[in-house]
């Protein structure tokens, strides 16, 4: 990227010297992007003033524009030098060319004789030379890091010699956004336009900071600068950039048929043509485009580090890693390259060569926030513990491990054995799992840097999740959000990566929801209301939906969506069409091939038949949220369940509790899959055990958290309802599911603990206990002691015997716990 | 360990081998300065007053208290907790108690630094850490415990901290000016046995201060706040309290040691064996500390086996002393 950069420094190169013969409608014909028309005005200058310096220079920098780069040289070459000798812009823009297009060797030595020159004459240099030695600096600072503080004081020299030339604001932009500094970077480019609102290149380096910054605004700001320059390269291939990211390859390959027609010898145009090939799995074009750049344009050593990072964008880890090597191998010096390499290895599970790599991209280039943090990550995953099971490897931290495991581990292996059976496939093992306390660590680990709003994510081998201390989101299941995260592990490595991501996220919910009870997203009245006022996404083009929302709430509604797709499926063509069509995908086939070759529909008759699937699938709930007016019953501007819900809440606040009841009742009628704190169940719950209908108050909560197992509050309330009803056994499967969603909390431990322990379960009171004593608990010798007791009723004598002394180390006069010593000692003979 | 710490955990560990006299409590709430205070001060030291009598078996003879109003409980309450009462009250209990005594001061209330001056905010004027210091000198000799559970709480530390004297402040800092939860929680601590870390049926300081520090936290987090209270502890006479007492060669030696629980009436009267019992466990308490004060230097395998040894024979004895209980 950094050639495109300079490359438009030198576009907007100051005039010459404002004595000279000016060419000024070439020059604006240039800014315009008139590329062929300020050619042209510049040779007839040319024909006019054979010694017209700007006319050449005119003429050569929109030679290089269209990559007509040998003739740029020989054009650049005829600019007469200055009064003090050769001119610093023109022999960096030659240094440029021929460096990326190994057109001379010369190259290094003409950088430095720019910058050494640039040291003895500075004092009568105009702006865009003193801008010219900046850029010197900074192409040399790839071996020599000091350099970049060289270019930026080199920079700033411009903008005091010339404060109305924008240029020298965008170069000190580029600088820092290159050097990962966003914010200061917006400022420059934000300097430049208050001297030039339409200053291309300043347009385009707020477009590229945008898209350092993920945000939504880059695609505006990129259009903005083809209204100024309809014909930039740079714009067009970001912009094609950001049609990948959206994974619209189609779109992504028009923009970059338009840069090539502009510069069919771009690197960075060519290079994301190579990315669509790849993308399109096309191996051949791909091949050729990669030995296209290389043997035009030796030089461009970001090839492979942007290939690395579309891969990756694209869930395709290993090739990533592949490229990221290539680049290191390109360019020994690759900082970049190194940290790609070490993050993408870390990704795929490979963490001594991971953190080998990323370690000799720090040394190369230490101000890397994405390397500095994942080493730093490293060093948090040092200090966490691990536990191998027969498929898994879980990492966490040590004081979460020994609550953790248990549950982990069981449901891992669970669903490693559900999914090789039911995709007919087995990813290669062990698969890592890792439970971040921190939601900072969690999303570093994700992309690099803070700041991710999701709580879980799959590379393939590698699944990262935050842990349910991390306490970002509220309560979460984080049971299902494994068994979430493990489908995707499954769907990744079934189809070599090319699932796209709306598939893969309405498969995996698809699959949490038909693995409990109550896991995975549930119908939400929100929900209805955007299907009825059509802000849904079609079903057929679900992945704008993830990629970019129309309004807030649309990935949420898109992940419920694709799993009511995938039920959709199911029912009309059974399950083993979703299973081909996830091997399609692995083929190659797009998402419209798939409906028509598998299902057999065309994309807008499945919108169609989705429609009607959730109509017929949510009707009565549909209905009873469409806006009533009625002069009779009165106006229900919301629907008539809205309406009952607020009328129960008048009720029970006036405390006619019948009338309440009767509201809720008409209300869970008409859309009984609405569960939740702000639904009928925990109101109906109440009301029915302030009447004494325990039984019936626990049939409301026990239909809630079959709806949601994300909802703690309905768990611990109907826990307590089962105890009080006597029902151990109901209360102590109620707490084992609650413990998905709160697996820190003692409280709920005891309670099981005893509750298992009244029932003579000794093995699953030890594995309460056991929960208790890894939780810190107040009494540390007490947890110890009753978790010895419950090994030694189960027989464990060992372990009772481990915990014993554990317990009696910190309190040595544990008379209880002495006695049982002895007990343990009597009954093995000693 | 120094060599001053030293002795006095050999003080002190001799003092507990023998039968211990029954402790002196002295309770002071301060000015509430609005209802909600006064109340919870109130029931501070009312919960506290309960748990020593009862749980703690203190007679209630030995348990003075001096509150911001009398008439809320009469029966419990002395008089007014002006300075000159709390003075007066120390200064007789220099004349009633004897070396070696356990005397414990617990201030519930709030405080206040005025210049250099730490203030406990009493009825009439405000008692100064240097006049309590100098009014605590009369106990010489005995073992005196002063908990400052106040905000600002923390040059009462410097002040007050002396050879044989345990300080305990709510606060680390003088910027932690907030109204304490310390108080409430080492109240709690006494009617706990979740504070009961060792298991001996009795609540050292040290564990009091722990149990309290750590629901104080606890709350705090709970809450999503950021902890605006970080009490402290100095028992080893260095006019520097920590933290985290480990009772390890630091501050925490004597607290670990001194508790309010009146000696049981079995204990004196099951007559020589059982007392012989009681001391025997004690020796061994102390070679179980020994070990595990080892434990770095012994192979895992070896200082388990030790440990086993010594607790087996710990649990023997405690049968024996059971067995002699009993009849």
């Amino acid at each position: 990227m950094r050639l495109a950069v300079i490359a438009f420094i030198a576009l907007a190169a100051a005039p010459l010297n404002a004595a000279e013969t000016a060419a000024p409608d070439a020059r604006a014909l240039l800014d315009a992007g008139r590329y062929a028309d300020a050619a042209e005005a510049a040779r007839d200058r040319i024909a006019e003033s054979p010694q017209a310096a700007d006319a050449w220079r005119t003429l050569a920098d929109a030679l290089a524009a269209v990559g007509e780069y040998e003739e740029s040289l020989a054009a650049y070459q005829k600019i007469p030098p200055g009064p003090d000798g050769p001119r610093l812009d023109v022999e960096m823009a030659m240094a440029q060319i021929e460096r990326v297009y190994g057109l001379s060797a010369l190259w290094r030595q003409r950088t430095e004789r720019v910058l050494s020159a640039y040291r003895g004459r500075q004092a009568t240099l105009s702006a865009g030379q003193i801008r010219a030695a900046g850029d010197a600096a900074w192409v040399l600072a790839g071996e020599d890091p000091g350099l970049y503080a060289t270019a930026l004081q080199i920079y700033e020299r411009a903008i005091r010699r010339d404060p109305s030339d924008p240029a020298s604001h965008v170069a000190i932009g580029d600088l820092l956004l290159d050097r990962y500094n966003n914010e200061e970077a917006l400022e420059a480019y934000r300097a430049a336009l208050s001297l030039n609102e339409n200053f291309a290149p300043a347009l385009l380096g707020i477009a590229r900071s945008q898209h350092f910054d993920h945000s939504t605004g880059a695609v505006d700001t990129a259009r903005q600068v083809l209204e100024v320059r309809p014909n930039d390269v740079g714009a067009l291939v970001l912009l094609a950039r950001l049609q990948l990211e959206l994974e619209d390859y189609a779109s992504a390959e028009s923009l970059i048929g338009r840069a090539l027609s502009v510069n069919s010898r771009s690197p960075e145009a060519l290079t994301l043509a190579a990315a669509i090939a790849f993308l399109n799995g096309d191996g051949e074009t791909f091949d050729s485009r990669v030995a296209e750049i290389r043997e035009d344009a030796p030089g461009y050593t970001a090839l492979f580090e942007t290939l690395a990072e579309i891969a990756a964008q694209n869930r395709f880890y290993a090739r990533a890693e592949r490229f990221a090597l290539w680049a290191v191998n390109l360019n020994p010096n690759a900082s970049r390259g190194y940290a790609l390499l070490g993050i993408n290895r870390l990704r795929l599970g490979e963490m001594d060569a991971g953190r080998a790599s990323l370690e000799v991209a720090f040394r190369g280039d230490p101000f890397d926030p994405r390397t500095k943090n994942a080493l730093e990550l490293l060093d948090v995953l040092d200090d966490y513990e691990k536990i191998r099971s027969a498929r898994f490897v879980l990492s966490a931290h040590p004081r979460e491990m020994r609550v953790l495991a248990p549950r982990v581990i069981a449901i891992a292996e669970q669903a490693y054995d559900y999914f090789s059976k039911v995709y007919g496939y087995r990813p290669r093992t062990p698969v890592r799992i890792e439970f971040y306390r921190r939601h900072e660590d969690f999303s570093v680990r994700t992309t690099g840097l803070v700041g991710v709003d999701i709580l879980g994510v799959s590379f393939g081998p590698v699944i990262a999740l935050d842990s349910p201390s991390a306490g970002v989101f509220g309560p979460v299941n984080f049971g299902s959000t494994l068994w979430h995260e493990l489908a995707h592990s499954f769907h990744l490595g079934l189809t070599n990566s090319r699932v796209p991501r709306w598939f893969s996220e309405g498969l995996a919910v698809f699959e949490e929801r038909r693995a409990r009870l109550g896991w995975g997203f549930d119908v939400t009245p929100e929900f209805l209301l955007a299907f009825q006022q059509g802000r849904l996404a079609p079903a057929s083009a679900l992945n704008q939906a993830f990629l970019r929302p129309s309004y807030p709430e649309q990935v949420v509604h898109a992940y419920f969506q694709g799993a009511l797709l995938m039920e959709m499926i199911q029912r009309d063509h059974g399950f083993e069409a979703i299973v081909h069509m996830l091997e399609g995908y692995r083929d190659g086939r797009s998402t419209s091939d798939l409906f028509r070759q598998v299902l057999g529909v065309e994309p807008d008759a499945l919108d169609a038949a989705f429609d009607d699937f959730l109509r017929e699938r949510f009707g009565r709930a549909l209905s009873a949220l469409t806006p009533i007016a009625d002069p009779e019953e009165g106006n229900m501007p919301d629907g008539r369940y809205p309406h009952l819900l607020r009328t129960a809440r008048r009720a029970m606040e006036a405390e006619d509790l019948d009338g309440a009841m009767a509201a809720l009742i008409e209300a869970q009628a008409l859309f009984p899959e609405h569960a939740g704190a702000d639904s009928t169940y925990p109101m109906l719950a109440a009301l029915h055990f302030q009447r004494g209908e325990t039984e019936l108050a626990i049939d409301q909560l026990e239909r809630a958290i079959a709806i949601d197992a994300d909802d703690l509050d309905a768990h611990r309330r109907l826990a307590e309802l089962h105890m009080e009803s006597g029902n151990r056994a109901a209360a102590a499967e109620v707490i084992d599911r609650a413990l998905l969603i709160q697996p820190f909390d003692a409280t709920l431990y005891r309670t099981l603990a005893e509750i298992r322990e009244s029932r003579g379960e000794w093995q699953q009171a030890a594995s309460a206990r056991e929960a208790v004593a890894a939780l810190e608990p107040s009494d540390p010798a007490e947890a110890r002691y009753l978790l010895a007791r419950a090994h030694h009723r189960a027989g464990d004598l060992p372990a009772a015997k481990r915990e014993l002394l554990g317990a009696l180390e910190v309190a040595p006069m544990y008379e209880e716990a002495l006695e049982l010593l002895l007990r343990i000692r009597e009954a093995s003979g000693a | 360990m120094t060599v001053r710490t030293l002795i006095l955990a050999l003080l002190v560990a001799a003092s507990a081998n023998a039968p211990a006299a029954e402790p002196h409590l002295i309770i002071v709430t301060g000015l509430g300065g609005e209802s909600y205070y006064s109340d919870l001060f109130h029931r501070w030291a009312g919960s506290l007053t309960e748990v020593a009598t009862t749980r703690l078996g203190i007679s209630p003879a030995r348990v003075i208290r001096l509150a911001e109003d009398p008439s809320q409980d009469p029966e419990f309450i002395a008089a007014a907790s002006r300075k000159e009462n709390l003075i007066d009250v120390i200064h007789r209990l220099s004349e009633t108690s004897v070396e070696g005594d356990v005397i414990a001061l617990v201030y519930l209330g709030h405080a206040t630094t005025r210049g250099d001056s730490a203030l406990l905010n009493l009825p009439g004027p405000d008692l100064s850490a240097v006049e309590l210091a100098a009014a605590l000198d009369v106990l010489a000799g005995k073992t005196v415990v002063v908990v400052i559970a106040a905000p600002a709480s923390a040059p009462f530390v410097e002040t007050l901290s002396a050879p044989g004297r345990i300080v305990i402040t709510a606060t680390s800092s003088t910027s932690e000016n907030q109204h304490t939860r310390f108080g409430g929680h080492f109240v709690d601590a006494f009617a706990e046995d979740a504070a009961d870390l060792d298991k001996d049926k009795q609540v050292s300081m040290l564990e009091a201060f722990r149990y309290a520090t750590r629901e104080v936290a606890r709350v705090f987090e709970t809450e999503g706040r950021i902890a605006t209270e970080h009490a402290m502890l100095d028992d080893n006479g260095d006019r520097t309290g920590s933290r985290d007492p480990d009772g390890d060669g630091g501050d925490g030696v004597l607290a670990a040691r001194v508790h309010l629980q009146a000696p049981a009436a079995a204990n004196t009267a099951a007559g020589g064996e059982a007392l012989a019992l009681q001391i025997q466990a004690r020796r061994l308490v102390d070679r179980i500390e020994e070990v595990k004060r080892n434990k770095r230097s012994l192979e895992s395998v070896d200082y388990l086996q030790q440990l086993e040894d010594l607790l087996v024979e710990l649990a023997l004895n405690r049968r024996a002393y059971r067995a002699q209980q009993v009849h």
